[in-house]
């Protein structure tokens, strides 16, 4: 513990996590302005300190005169949504999978093994596009596309690791003296198992940014929604006279996936000689 | 004299701390002679050839000391004109042949590539002459060699390819560095009477690194002793094996194989002296430390 | 590399097709929802609907639909677009070139680049040159493709305005080809200009497609060659007189390869699927902004016939990459 509070890059990164949380939980405290509102006599305003900036629209506007400071506070909570839920249903689903696979073995493990195979081998966009077209745009596809892209990662680290422990003497010996296999999965492995699970979360978290970002500039996501990837897409039409628009969301995704990043290498360097076991 | 080292000092600098690897190292070898080199693993023996080849590791620093070819400082030299005696008059056998040879490309052109750089050949004539260089070393069908890659010879095989890579542009020096260790018993005595062979038809002069005490006996003219970086003592094979001058020296004579006497027992270097020498090189240190402060 | 292999291989990618075209069929018609009323105007009667149904074969139970759809199939014929109401097959094969040469000038762009990086700092290793080498591999590696195609429309079509960020070619000279493989028709015949503009309109799209393939490559092929650079047989080469250019090049280069490609092949079936992506983000006209609109508008038999010929590919795709494997390895040619 003491160790993750003098690194570096875990304190970025978690200052990042922080910000995010706190801003998206606040969103309607913070933001000055209704995120959907239209004004038609406030179209494509500069940022504040910029030549014919509006003191009261801090970043400007877009084209339909709706404030894109507020438009980026609201859209933390699409962000955080997914990459929580994202990134812990994938979680889920690759832990159970990677453990069920690499303790029980036999066929079990052969058709999740080919099953990850096949998924890792078909580039991600493309399920995530087939999913949204069979789905329909909403929140809960893009949830699902990070789920169906993620799981794999878990998957087969875990299964991996499962493998090896399978063989650890506290293993062998608790199978030896009749402890039910339910009762080694979960008191046994799991425990074990945790610290690395944590950082593939890290690391998860800052992927589930981006795809939610990708899904909702496509127009995959709810479309009633403010949210990053939306604001990009937006600002992408009318680039030639406000270039400034697409940069918020793009600096502010770049910082989280960064950020995120380094939380999942801080906790590894803080947790290694946990994973050397 | 071919070559003729002199007070060579290197040491490796690495995390800032200096050890010394070769503390004044002395070596004469005649023209047209084999001398051997010999000594335990880690005493310096390779350090040596790779100072001669100007192949050093990037941490290593040369201090002091000459490496004189035919008379000329090759550590004076430039490095362009150092590099241009690679290949055309100094070339090298290496350990292992299973490595020494690229996995990627066949025989034929390991072999014409040397030749057409150095001695100026075109693709036939290159061919031509690995053709002569495989038959000089003895490999019945050197056609079909030349048509095979690294990996479909035997370790017996590669190491005379090896060996006819290293005389085929006629150099002047070949330095072998242990160039039976990694081979089977008795291909090791075939690969030797081969090197002495070659050796007696062309006149090349050759530096034979080895730890084994034995082979020096079948095919060296003169031997020098090394053992942590210092040489305890150089001479013609037969006074070395006749009376010897240093323990190490008897040391390495007990605990060689007697191909003569094949039952007797194998006795390895004493710990006692092992720490007498390694005080006499500390203590050649220091002494070179406070030579060096003066000066 | 026997043709009984590529043979084999060939046939191996038959049950893949296969299983992509039941997963795809699958999920697309698992969820509620009908393409028909989507298309049609609000006063359609009822019977109109159902008459369109009818002759989409959309009225049929799932499985009858799918037996059908697979023998059209076997048959070459990849149904009719519902939103564009024009045979998928054409559809696609009209597209499908301008993908190629995105992807291929891609590939090419990331290779060079790659292979340049790698090269340059193995060859001036311990210098600032390697430093900053591995500066840029990790920023490119941090960043995804989605991030550097925005921050390229910023950087180059905005703040320094060198290249175009939509489209392919000016529509008036489109008309102009011959084949839809503009880039090399236009080369073959010698007209530049035209090769220019295009160059122009794929530089943005096909950096942001490799610049993650480019760090990929430059890191496994530098790892691999340092790895290569200490083994006896360069020491040899050395010994043989070779300039460090040659070794690096000549002797070090080849043995690299195989790990390089083996380590990367995966990364070039993701830089061909992310042709979608980059395509929508630059409205260049490929199959992968085909594969948008079909999305959009639920045109299930154009998003079948976009998936299967993206899944057919990949397919080809990873035996290129494994006959490369060959190329490189002798041990593995006979």
């Amino acid at each position: 513990m003491r160790a993750l509070l003098r690194n570096p890059k875990f304190l970025f990164g978690a200052f990042v996590l922080l910000a995010l949380v706190f801003v998206a939980a606040f969103a309607p405290w913070l933001a000055p302005h209704d995120p959907m509102a239209q004004s038609l006599l406030n179209q494509l305003l500069p940022p504040r300190w910029a030549k014919g900036g509006d003191p009261s629209f801090l970043l400007g506007t877009d084209t339909l005169g709706r404030d894109l400071l507020s438009r980026m506070i609201h859209g933390t909570r699409p962000a955080l949504l997914v990459m929580i839920a994202g990134a812990t249903l994938s979680g889920l689903a690759g832990v159970v999978l990677g453990m069920l696979a690499g303790f029980f073995g036999g066929w079990l493990d052969t058709l999740v093994s080919r099953t990850v195979d096949t998924f890792m081998s078909f580039p991600p966009m493309l399920l995530a596009i087939v999913l949204a077209a069979a789905m329909g745009p909403g929140l809960g596809t893009v949830v699902i596309s990070v789920v169906l892209i993620g799981w794999t990662r878990f998957c087969r680290v875990v299964r991996g690791e499962v493998l090896a422990l399978r063989e650890q003497e506290f293993v062998t010996s608790a199978r030896t003296i009749g402890v039910s296999r339910s009762r080694i999965l979960f008191h046994e492995l799991l425990p074990n198992l945790l610290p690395l699970v944590i950082v593939l979360l890290g690391l998860e978290m800052g992927r589930a940014i981006v795809v939610e970002a990708i899904m909702s500039f496509i127009g995959f996501s709810s479309s009633g929604l403010a949210t990053w990837g939306s604001i990009i897409a937006d600002a992408r039409s009318y680039i030639n006279q406000a270039w400034w628009a697409m940069t918020y969301p793009i600096v502010a995704i770049i910082v989280m996936v960064l950020g995120l990043n380094a939380l999942g290498d801080g906790l590894r360097q803080a947790t290694d000689p946990v994973l050397q076991r | 004299m071919i070559l003729d080292i002199e007070n060579l000092r290197v040491s490796i600098n690495a995390k800032g701390t200096r050890t010394p690897v070769l503390r004044g190292a002395h070596l004469q070898l005649e023209q047209g002679k084999i001398l051997g080199l010999v000594g335990e693993s880690g005493g310096g023996k390779t350090m040596v050839c790779k100072a001669i080849l100007g192949v050093l590791p990037e941490s290593a620093r040369i201090e002091s000391g000459a490496i004189r070819f035919e008379g000329r400082d090759l550590l004076a030299m430039p490095a362009r004109e150092r590099r241009g005696l690679l290949g055309r008059s100094i070339a090298m056998i290496l350990q292992n042949p299973m490595t020494a040879l690229n996995p990627v490309f066949r025989i034929e052109d390991q072999m014409t590539d040397v030749l057409r750089l150095h001695a100026g050949l075109d693709r036939a004539q290159a061919r031509a002459r690995a053709l002569e260089m495989l038959t000089a070393v003895h490999i019945r069908e050197p056609e079909r060699v030349l048509r095979h890659y690294p990996h479909e010879l035997s370790g017996g095989m590669c190491q005379r390819v090896v060996i006819s890579i290293a005389f085929s542009c006629s150099p002047r020096l070949i330095i072998a560095d242990e160039p039976t260790t990694a081979l089977d018993v008795t291909v090791q005595h075939q690969i030797l009477r081969l090197i002495r062979e070659l050796q007696r038809k062309t006149g090349t002069s050759v530096l034979f690194i080895t730890h084994d005490l034995g082979v020096v006996a079948k095919i060296c003219d003169s031997v020098s002793v090394i053992y942590a970086g210092r040489i305890l003592e150089s001479g013609p094979v037969e006074r070395i094996f006749s009376s010897q001058h240093h323990p190490y020296t008897q040391a390495l004579l007990d605990a060689a194989p007697r191909y003569d006497r094949p039952d007797t027992a194998l006795h390895p270097v004493s710990p006692e002296l092992r720490e007498q020498l390694a005080r006499e090189a500390e203590e050649f240190d220091r002494r070179v430390d406070r030579e060096v402060a003066h000066a | 590399m026997s043709p009984a292999f590529l043979l084999r291989r060939l046939l191996l990618a038959v049950p893949t097709l296969f299983g992509v075209a039941v997963v795809v069929f699958v999920l697309l018609r698992i969820v509620p929802g009908d393409p028909i009323a989507m298309m049609v105007p609000g006063e359609a009667t009822p019977e109109d609907i159902a008459r369109l149904r009818e002759s989409y074969g959309l009225d049929k139970s799932i499985p009858m639909q799918f037996v059908i759809y697979l023998d059209h199939l076997v048959r070459g014929d990849f149904g009719v677009s519902i939103s564009l109401k024009q045979d998928v097959l054409t559809l696609v094969l009209g597209r499908l070139p301008a993908t190629l040469e995105l992807a291929l000038v891609a590939i090419t762009l990331s290779v060079t680049c790659g292979f340049t990086l790698a090269l340059a700092s193995t060859y001036w290793r311990g210098t600032w040159i390697e430093s900053g080498v591995d500066a840029i591999n990790s920023i490119a590696l941090a960043i995804p493709e989605f991030l550097w195609a925005m921050l390229l429309i910023l950087a180059f079509a905005v703040l320094m305005p060198l290249f175009p960020i939509s489209g392919r070619i000016d529509p008036m000279r489109a008309t102009a080809f011959a084949t839809q493989f503009y880039l090399v028709e236009s080369l073959v015949r010698g007209q530049f200009g035209l090769a220019r503009e295009l160059l122009g309109h794929l530089a943005l799209p096909a950096l942001a497609l490799a610049l993650p393939l480019i760090a990929v490559i430059a890191r496994v092929l530098k790892s691999s060659l340092q790895e290569v650079m200490v083994q006896d047989y360069i020491l040899l080469a050395r010994i043989k007189g070779f300039s460090n250019l040659r070794i690096l090049t000549r002797e070090a280069l080849p043995n690299a390869l195989l790990p390089t490609i083996t380590l990367t092949g995966v990364h070039f079936i993701f830089l061909v699927g992310g042709t979608v992506l980059v395509e929508l983000i630059f409205a260049y006209p490929g199959i992968g902004n085909m594969l948008f609109g079909a999305a959009s508008n639920r045109d299930l038999p154009l998003i079948q016939g976009v998936t299967l010929v993206f899944a057919l590919l990949f397919i080809l795709l990873n035996i290129a990459i494994e006959l490369s494997y060959a190329l490189v390895n002798p041990r593995l040619r006979h």
